[in-house]
């Protein structure tokens, strides 16, 4: 028997902020579902790979309960190694179901579009015995028609990549056929033209989510040369939760100015090509509103560069910012407690001390989860700094001396300065999440 | 889209690669599991289409304007646009392509093409791209387009505008002038030399050009 592909070739997954039991809760409650508070939820996580979101969620909220699991016994093994007390992995086949009991929130991300069809219908199964009466599913697949271009890019690179044996072998095949394509047909007016732009797209977020120290990109093996991946219509989607037992709430991110329901929800993909979709799931014996609910919205929480420090209540104005991703919208602000802020320290001083290019280590509401190097470095010496210049300083001397192995010698000046810059903006980020406070703001 | 209209294309890649048997009719049926597919006498004919040409072409909202959106998305949606009228073959991966091409050869029939390579049902996004297998006794060593037989094609493009905006070759004329109205293609390229210096080789080129439209089914080609 093959070795399964998740442990021959790990895969670096992430938490994903869309999936945080607080976002699926602020947007239930506009859609008119009112679910477990999530600082007590009960929250499962379907091919949770190595457990990264569900540790980054769980560090930031003591009192709920993760579950997850997968097939990958190399990645549960490692997710177990840092799981706080109230995170349970386990070794599972989807053909065995749910962990027993009912969750608030039940994720699968990630996982639909690529298993075999038959473990498909399976997912959705699990998932809706798994919800509790009033719980939220979060799923996420890759979305016709807009996947249409990727999936001509995957049939040429499982082309190229056909002739080898090795996964890093057939990752690099794959990477300059695709990188070739992009350099040709640029001026084509025709079919050729729009895949070779999307070429040099997809090229560019490959390079953007690739670890600086990766040996080679494994999203691409297990995304575009994975055995499976299939794309779905809105419309096949809905059908498909609905034959389950299911049926979809809302988008995530939410996006406004569309028309209601399935239909204005399927209208926008095509127009927009979105290739990859996020839907919120609920039970069929419950209901949910086809749009959101002003008055719903009125009762939270926004954060926006412009109104620092913290969250405020939200008005009916940032609903339109909060769609565009320009701010963040919660029930609650989240804030840090005092507990977890050790924790943190400890995880990035660790990831620093071996020279890991990056770990995931802060609560998933942020917009970027696997936090760079020069982030932890902010997280473990920022302890004390209170005003910009001690924390400009600290960080400097941090920058100075933590570089990780990708790195060799000292850092150049231009490279710093990019570097300061934007441990500038991450400053920001830990302020608003309650991390520290500065003076005078 | 109509079994006839691929019929047609079958036959008219039959001719322009001159391996179509005399007096053949073109009948339904020729690799089990492919409909349609299409054997003329002893030649058979697929007409393959890209799995993502053919899902944006059915699936993705036309767009005609404003062509300042450069996003590959877009350009997808405007080139789906011009083919909303194009035949649609057999959707097939590539993977399944290749395979067919080695039963093919298996069961002694050669795959007659100059550019044989399925990869370019993908990369051009083809809808209707012909494999015309032959016998091996009978396939030549050499396929080579007959231009010539263009001459006598009626053409009609399979959506709106196809030449650029600013046509300076008789390649160009020739696409900016052809509408959806079948018209014979020598009295196109005798429309597209009332724009250009006449050349001898006007008529070879402008049967090239189609060619390639037809291949990319921007335009259908037909000699009946």
């Amino acid at each position: 028997m093959t070795r399964f592909a998740y442990d021959e070739v790990p895969y670096d997954t992430e938490a994903n902020a869309e999936a945080h039991p607080r976002a699926l809760a602020t947007l239930a409650r506009l859609f008119g579902i009112e679910t477990a508070p999530p600082s007590r939820a009960r929250v499962l996580e379907i091919g949770c790979g190595n457990g990264d979101h569900l540790i980054a969620c769980a560090a930031y909220m003591p009192e709920a309960r993760f579950v997850g699991f997968d097939l990958a016994e190399g990645a549960i093994a490692a997710g177990r190694r840092i799981a706080p007390a109230n995170v349970e992995l386990s070794v599972r086949d989807i053909r065995d179901g749910a962990p027993q009991g009912t969750f608030d929130f039940v994720i699968a991300h990630g996982i639909y579009s690529w298993v075999p069809e038959p473990l498909r219908a399976e997912v959705l199964r699990t998932m809706r015995a798994a919800l509790a009466p009033g719980g939220i599913g979060f799923l996420s697949v890759n979305a016709r028609p807009g996947w249409e271009l990727t999936r001509a890019l995957r049939e040429i690179a499982l082309d190229a990549a056909a002739a080898h044996a090795e996964p890093a072998e057939k990752v690099a095949a794959a990477l300059r056929t695709i990188a070739a394509l992009g350099e040709s047909h640029r001026d084509d007016e025709g079919f050729a033209g729009a895949l070779s732009a999307h070429a040099r797209s997809w090229l560019a977020h490959v390079r953007q989510t690739l670890p600086p120290e990766a040996p080679f990109s494994r999203y691409v093996f297990h995304d575009l040369l994975a055995e499976c991946n299939d794309a779905f219509s809105t419309e096949e989607l809905a059908e498909r939760l609905a034959a389950a037992g299911l049926a979809i709430v809302c988008e995530t991110p939410l996006r406004t100015g569309r028309a209601p329901g399935i239909a204005g929800l399927a209208a926008a993909m095509a127009e927009h090509g979105t290739p990859f979709l996020q839907v919120l799931v609920r039970r069929d014996d419950r209901a949910s509103l086809e749009g959101p609910d002003p008055s719903a919205f009125a009762a939270m929480h926004a954060w926006s560069p412009r109104r620092r420090p913290g969250f405020v209540p939200a008005t009916e104005d940032d609903l339109a910012a909060g769609a565009a991703a320009e701010i963040d919208i919660v029930i609650d602000p989240p804030v840090l407690p005092d507990a977890i802020v050790p924790l943190m320290r400890e995880r990035a001083a660790a990831a620093v001390e071996r020279g890991a290019p990056s770990a995931v280590l802060t609560s998933a509401l942020h917009r970027s989860f696997t936090v760079p190097w020069h982030e932890l470095v902010v997280v473990r010496d920022l302890d004390g700094a209170r005003t910009d210049e001690e924390i400009a300083k600290r960080v400097r001397e941090a920058v100075r001396t933590a570089s990780p192995r990708s790195l060799v010698g000292p850092l150049d000046a231009a490279t710093e300065r990019g570097v300061l810059e934007h441990v500038a903006s991450v400053v920001d980020r830990f302020e608003r999440y309650g991390f520290f406070r500065r003076e005078g703001r | 889209m109509s079994l006839d209209a691929l019929a047609r294309r079958a036959s008219f890649a039959a001719a322009l690669l001159d391996v179509l048997p005399a007096k053949a009719r073109v009948i339904a049926g020729a690799f089990a599991g492919i409909e349609p597919t299409f054997t003329i006498g002893d030649v058979a004919v697929v007409l393959v289409a890209s799995a993502s040409a053919a899902a944006i072409v059915r699936e993705a909202p036309p767009l005609l304007e404003p062509p300042e959106i450069v996003t590959p998305w877009a350009r997808a949606r405007r080139w789906a646009a011009r083919h909303a009228d194009a035949p649609v073959g057999p959707v097939l991966s590539l993977a399944r392509m290749k395979a067919l091409v080695a039963d093919a050869e298996r069961a002694g029939l050669v795959l007659v093409d100059p550019d044989p390579d399925p990869i370019r049902v993908v990369v051009d996004g083809c809808l209707a791209r012909a494999f015309v297998f032959a016998p091996r006794a009978r396939a030549p060593r050499r396929p080579k387009l007959r231009l010539d037989r263009v001459q006598d094609a009626w053409v009609r493009a399979n959506g709106p505008a196809l030449g650029p905006d600013v046509p300076r070759t008789i390649e160009d004329h020739a696409l900016v002038v052809l509408g959806r109205t079948p018209v014979r293609v020598k009295e196109l390229v005798r429309e597209a030399r009332a724009s250009v210096k006449a050349s001898a080789d006007d008529g070879k080129r402008v049967a090239a050009a189609l060619v390639r439209a037809w291949t990319t089914s921007d335009v259908e080609l037909d000699l009946a």
